[in-house]
């Protein structure tokens, strides 16, 4: 896809950032996030947008995830170091509140196995639901590390009513290549969201937690 | 103005000839009746008719509801240019299910009002009266015996987002669900026939089914899929042995499709995919407005091209067994269409969009059509789209 952002702008704003962090190390791994400002869209009128993109590269390495899984699965999962639940184990919480609320706070994301995903509203009530944390599908055919990394690396745009949103994109430990293979697919995608494309974009910067940002359109 | 090459990288387009679309979608069906609503801009966003199909109320952007006649014929006559006028925008507009009369339209500051289409009056209006502040709405719907109705929220600053009931004869707030979404809830669907049944989707992915003659929120929630995606709209159909499913439409213009019982998934269809299926080209350009169900069981899909301003491409795509199969194709379209209504006892489909406009096509092809283009062709296809029902009267 043709793009308004030249290769060498983003190489040089993804390395401005990288060592802008370099520069001034902090005590946690800082995030790296692509802001964008939009234009040409009224939240009134145009269609809610919203979507998510797997990117190439894990933007959050720490991401925890949880498979709650069928016999199979929770084979794999013990074979994989996965943190993994059956079904018995799920009974056990007897759909107290406090500790479903407890379990959906320990992991960042959940994956089910189709049996067991169908129980969820009966074995644990809304509690993962309420925290936004309901169970993607993890389906026999896959491998399972392969779909955690998939869960790990996806990110989602959400426009929230004003005309500016940002999303994590990668983190100041990845190399220059990675990240700015990250912000480009990130930079892509987000344009396919919008109904007249690049018209909708104002401006597009990149920035680290702590660092200055980086205007890249 | 702007070049349509910088609207988009890849110019959408047909991906195959006018031959080649003729005899896939049978032929361009013209409109056999327009309407603007507004001498000012605005957009049409919400379309609603009345069971008896006599009716269409459209809620508009400029925050007025609006009430127009289908004649005989198809022809549409404007009968109350500002039947609902807001200080904020519309959310919902739906008819009742057994009175043709009787119309609610809920609006973004937590108001669901209620009308008498034949005197034009507000009857009454519907407050939020749950605790805490008023919620926002984004839809609401009535269910199959006209006694429940639900209005869904935004996601409010504590966290929650509420499903509201009202119970409509005693005009009373009933009580509320929140327990059971993430985020902002886009739509909620009554099934058609079971007065108990509910379906509500949300930008957090998920489809929670519930049958609200339980006690609690907990024991309501029969169901949930998980999208893994924003929901925009949702809607109930039957599969051909009479099992209940559930369609949603995503942010991304996918379309998913699910059997409620089984709780598998049935189908789903990105937007790449139902771009193909549509013969073009862009699939960053697909906008799915939504599905309709035909009295035949089965249900068809309308979507277009943001392209051009909506102007190239309006087509229906026809379910059947797991695959989108070209349907109809629809000329002389002037906007971005953004919701729809169809009218299956004629055939005829009502929509209205971008440009405040509402235009009416008459989906049936016999030999009197007046599209001016005869179509020769007597392939089973055309066949079955001959109405064979004798009028009521």
């Amino acid at each position: 896809m043709a793009s308004k952002v030249s290769r060498d702008i983003l190489y040089e704003c993804v390395t401005e950032v990288l060592k802008g962090s370099e520069a001034k190390q902090r005590r946690f791994l800082e995030t790296v996030e692509l802001q964008i400002g939009l234009k040409n869209y009224d939240p009134q009128k145009d269609k809610r947008f919203s979507g998510t993109v797997k990117l190439k590269y894990i933007p959050r390495p720490k991401m925890q995830v949880c498979v709650l899984g069928d016999q199979q699965h929770c084979d794999e999962a013990k074979a994989n170091d996965i943190p993994f639940m059956d079904a018995e184990a799920l009974k056990k919480l007897n759909k107290n509140k406090k500790l479903v609320k407890k379990l959906a706070k320990k992991y960042d994301a959940f994956l089910a196995s189709e049996s067991l995903i169908k129980q969820i509203p009966r074995l644990l009530g809304p509690g993962l639901n309420k925290a936004g944390k309901f169970p993607g599908l993890l389906g026999h055919g896959e491998s399972m590390v392969q779909k955690i990394d998939e869960v790990k690396a996806t990110i989602k745009f959400q426009m929230k009513k004003v005309l500016c949103l940002s999303v994590a994109v990668g983190h100041v430990k990845m190399s220059t290549d990675e990240l700015a293979q990250n912000v480009h697919l990130a930079i892509n995608f987000l344009v396919s969201l919008l109904k007249k494309h690049w018209q909708n974009v104002r401006s597009l910067h990149i920035k680290s937690s702590m660092g200055s940002a980086q205007r890249l359109y | 103005p702007q070049s349509s090459d910088e609207e988009s990288p890849v110019p959408d387009a047909n991906s195959c000839s006018e031959k080649e679309l003729v005899k896939l979608f049978q032929q361009e069906i013209s409109p056999a009746s327009e309407t603007a609503a507004s001498l000012k801009r605005t957009c049409g966003l919400h379309i609603a008719q009345s069971w008896d199909y006599a009716r269409i109320a459209v809620g508009l952007s400029c925050k007025e509801l609006q009430l127009l006649r289908v004649r005989e014929g198809g022809e549409l006559a404007v009968e109350n240019r500002k039947l609902g006028r807001y200080a904020s925008g519309i959310r919902g507009v739906r008819f009742f299910n057994g009175d043709p009369n009787s119309l609610l339209c809920c609006t973004e500051d937590g108001n669901v009002f209620m009308y008498d289409v034949r005197t034009g009056d507000e009857v009454y209006c519907f407050e939020d009266t749950s605790e805490g502040t008023k919620k926002t709405m984004t839809s609401c719907d009535i269910n199959y015996n006209d006694r429940i109705m639900c209005a869904s929220s935004e996601v409010q600053k504590n966290g929650d987002s509420f499903l509201l009931f009202f119970d409509v004869r005693e005009r009373k707030y009933l009580g509320s669900y929140w327990e059971c979404h993430s985020d902002d809830i886009t739509h909620v669907r009554f099934h058609p026939s079971n007065p108990d049944l509910f379906a509500s989707a949300s930008v957090d992915g998920l489809i929670n089914v519930f049958d609200i003659s339980s006690q609690t929120e907990e024991d309501a929630m029969q169901y949930c899929f998980n999208a893994e995606t924003s929901i925009d709209s949702i809607n109930w159909h039957t599969d051909p042995t009479g099992r209940d499913l559930v369609s949603c439409v995503t942010t991304t213009n996918d379309l998913h499709l699910y059997d409620v019982e089984s709780q598998d998934s049935v189908a789903l269809f990105d937007r790449g995919q139902i771009t193909q299926s549509l013969r073009r080209t862009s699939a960053i350009d697909c906008n799915v407005v939504g599905t309709h169900n035909l009295s035949n069981g089965s249900f068809f899909v309308l979507a277009g091209s943001n392209f051009n301003r909506g102007k190239d491409c309006l087509r229906t795509l026809r379910y059947d067994n797991k695959c989108l199969l070209p349907d109809r194709s629809f000329s002389d379209n002037k906007q971005i269409v953004r919701a729809s209504v169809y009218n299956e006892k004629d055939q005829y489909l009502i929509a209205t969009g971008e440009c405040g406009l509402i235009t009416l096509w008459k989906c049936r092809i016999d030999g009197t059509n007046d599209t001016g283009v005869n179509s020769a062709s007597k392939s089973m296809k055309q066949k079955l789209h001959v109405s064979h029902r004798s009028k009521p009267y």
